[in-house]
């Protein structure tokens, strides 16, 4: 069963960078980004690149450089990782490296929720009217 | 050097014959424990099932080494030596007389497979910390700081999780921060946390490796069963942390009946009636067990250290009786 896409620290920055400021060249993500972290203009274009070859990113030649977006926004990418996550905790895959609030693999009946919502229900006004 | 694997070999095929004992004893045990103590403190419980799940391993190392004992005794002059009441044609557990022979090809075999198996359980969970490497890295890549500090991932389906075992970290969906009332939500952050303070991951990845050395069906009640006190547990510290029991019971419904409602998850899930849902709420609808005294266990456990030393001798002649008939 194939992961969700998985991102390294760079691409994750590049991404966000992309998301927020929209199209942008290596150049310009190198101007926002290499500064803070100290890495080369190489670095960010390899780094562009490998997201263009993952999908994740689109381009376009301008003059004599590539303008890259992403090909998707924001919620639809979170959107697709979230998916690919359930697929993988429903295919028991993670246990037991992961813990859900509720089991996201079994449901309990309509007739056992009612019965417990009504056991709560009435605890809940037991106790305000012993306040 | 033959003797050395000699020994060793057949301090792997006692090593085997106790985990397989233990393991058949537990079968028989266990289901009688785990009816007693179902309503019981979850915190204890769930440490008690972690030494259910290891008891084959554990018990198989303790006795090799008590089987041991009176040979490295003898052999330090604290003891006689026991071979003399022996005659030579006796399987020797000893460091002082070692066996002829580099072992039997059977025993050698018997050991190979018990080997393969023990790789194999263990690439598995290697597998699995690896997936859920992978899915923090996919889930903290799009994921930004919400409310309670939790972080927020985008997404309709209403989800919280906590993922890995070195650094555990917890994802709530951003539709969950919404839909759920601020002070349920809190519930359901406090329960993710208190599975990261808890180390329920690596809990359960030790109990899962251990395990293996269980019959199957044991095995999977007691990491069941592991599962649900785990998640009981993080309950109790919730109500702890939110001062209410009650607000914890509404917590879990709520979010059982959005899962059951969704278009997504709730036909994605693959039983329905067998979720802990009913269990959970009701433990926190009972009343909590009162702390235990650590006393009496510390004693206990002291008593049966001294027990178990007692009886190193006859347990290292039974075992030798029991491999003399093995390698035969």
């Amino acid at each position: 069963m194939a992961g969700p896409p998985s991102l390294g620290e760079l691409e994750t920055a590049v991404m966000e960078h992309l998301w927020q400021a929209g199209p942008g060249d290596v150049k310009a993500v190198h101007r926002v980004l290499g500064a803070r972290r100290h890495i080369t203009l190489n670095t960010v274009q390899s780094t562009m690149e490998r997201l263009y070859r993952k999908g994740l990113l689109d381009r376009e030649k301008v003059s004599h450089a590539y303008v890259y977006w992403p090909r998707q926004s924001r919620e639809q990418f979170g959107a697709r990782v979230v998916e690919q996550v359930i697929e993988q905790v429903l295919g028991g895959d993670t246990e037991p490296v992961l813990s859900a609030f509720v089991d996201l693999a079994a449901r309990a009946g309509d007739d056992s929720l009612e019965r417990l919502e009504r056991l709560v229900a009435a605890r809940r006004r037991q106790r305000e009217r012993r306040r | 050097m033959n003797g050395a694997l000699g020994l060793f070999q057949l301090a792997l095929l006692a090593a085997v014959t106790f985990a397989l004992g233990a393991a058949l004893l537990s079968a028989v045990f266990y289901p009688i424990w785990a009816r007693r103590t179902r309503q019981r403190d979850p915190i204890r419980r769930a440490r008690a099932l972690l030494g259910w799940a290891a008891a084959p391993a554990i018990t198989s190392f303790v006795l090799v080494l008590l089987c041991l004992l009176p040979s490295v005794l003898g052999a330090v002059g604290l003891a006689d030596d026991h071979c003399t009441l022996h005659d030579d044609h006796h399987v020797h557990l000893c460091f002082v007389h070692l066996p002829a022979t580099a072992g039997t090809l059977s025993g050698w075999l018997v050991i190979a497979i018990t080997a393969g198996w023990c790789l194999l359980a263990i690439a598995r969970q290697v597998v699995a910390l690896l997936r859920a490497h992978q899915l923090a890295r996919a889930l903290r890549s799009v994921s930004t700081r919400g409310p309670e500090g939790a972080a927020l991932v985008p997404s309709r389906e209403r989800l919280s999780l906590t993922v890995g075992v070195f650094r555990p970290e917890v994802f709530v969906s951003s539709s969950l921060a919404t839909d759920l009332a601020p002070d349920l939500f809190a519930v359901v952050v406090a329960h993710e946390r208190a599975h990261v303070r808890r180390r329920d991951a690596a809990r359960k990845l030790a109990a899962t490796l251990f395990a293996h050395a269980h019959l199957p069906r044991t095995r999977i009640r007691i990491l069941q069963d592991l599962a649900l006190a785990c998640e009981q547990a993080c309950d109790e510290e919730a109500a702890r942390r939110v001062g209410d029991r009650l607000q914890v019971a509404e917590a879990i419904l709520r979010v059982e009946r959005m899962l059951t409602a969704s278009q997504g998850l709730g036909f994605a899930a693959s039983s329905f009636g067998d979720s802990n849902v009913s269990e959970r709420v009701g433990s926190l609808l009972a009343e909590p067990e009162p702390a235990p005294r650590a006393r009496g266990a510390r004693l206990l456990m002291g008593l049966l250290v001294l027990g178990a030393i007692a009886l190193a001798d006859p347990i290292h002649h039974v075992t030798e009786t029991i491999l003399g008939h093995l390698v035969k």
